[in-house]
């Protein structure tokens, strides 16, 4: 009788032993499986040159960038001055600054200003293959636009920026 | 003998249980991305996001529901996200949509209506 019920524990041990090996071995052809067919749909470079435009068509009407009607509310959410859901504030970051000649005379920065280290990491020597499918979508462009800033229309470049982190 | 037998056929029905269980595990996390059903549902998640980004009042676009990326069984938004559902497989993390205007989505004969107003 003693040497029946040895026999069932050991029985049961060999079938735990058995279940943790499968599993094991079900994990790693999962993990080797899973990086076969890992896959990257990323849209955001595109997502951030329409939100670029948006903000723009926003701010600028009739080809002039009326800096004065701004207030300081404004200039600090940019996005509610343009009607978007505040959500965006969350995901998107977007600097409008305000050239004259090689000078910046103005600026307006809206939105998660954490994504400017994001980006940082990705141009620079600590980006890594693993963390590619991460990368915040970019956009960057320099436009000539006329400003009017007290009461005078002046002629002046602007740089705009938008980076838009990657979805989890 | 006998038993001995009945030992061995029972470690066999525990291992073809035990192999058949991950079989079914490995199918069941993997087929979403076999058969690309998830990475179509990314595209034209991706594809219908940057359609609203970049629409205007009054404009207003068709998904066929026989789609080419397959059958469209139900275009949801949701929370500033979309979410497609394609050949039966549903969209849990759906894809992020920024507009400044108010997106509606129109269940018709055939189609979705995507209006933006």
């Amino acid at each position: 009788m003693m040497k029946k019920k040895g026999e069932a524990m050991g029985e049961t041990m060999l079938m735990m032993y058995q279940i943790i090996f499968v599993t094991f071995v079900a994990f790693v052809i999962l993990g080797v499986s899973g990086m076969f067919y890992d896959y990257t749909v990323n849209t955001r470079d595109s997502e951030s040159m329409l939100i670029a435009r948006t903000v723009m068509d926003c701010v600028i009407s009739d080809g002039v960038f009326d800096i004065d009607s701004l207030s300081e509310e404004d200039r600090e959410d940019i996005f509610a001055f343009c009607g978007f859901n505040s959500q965006i504030n969350e995901k998107v970051f977007v600097s409008l600054e305000i050239f004259d000649g090689e000078n910046s005379v103005d600026k307006i920065a809206t939105g998660n200003e954490e994504l400017l280290w994001v980006k940082k990491i990705y141009t620079s020597k600590l980006k890594t293959k693993s963390i590619d499918k991460y990368e915040p979508g970019y956009f960057n462009g320099e436009f000539s636009v006329n400003v009017l800033k007290d009461g005078e229309i002046l002629k002046r470049n602007m740089l705009v920026e938008v980076i838009i982190k990657h979805d989890e | 003998m006998k038993n001995k037998r009945g030992d061995v056929d029972k470690s066999i029905l525990v291992q073809i249980i035990l192999v058949v269980l991950v079989f079914t595990m490995f199918l069941g996390v993997t087929a979403k991305k076999i058969d690309g059903r998830g990475v179509r549902q990314d595209i034209i998640e991706s594809q219908i996001a940057m359609a609203i980004e970049a629409g205007v009042p009054g404009m207003s676009f068709e998904i066929s529901k026989i789609n080419v990326n397959g059958i469209i069984n139900k275009v949801n938004i949701e929370g500033g996200k979309i979410f497609i559902s394609i050949d039966g497989l549903s969209s849990f993390e759906g894809h992020s949509y920024f507009s400044r205007y108010d997106v509606k989505v129109i269940d018709e004969k055939g189609k979705f209506l995507v209006v933006i107003s």
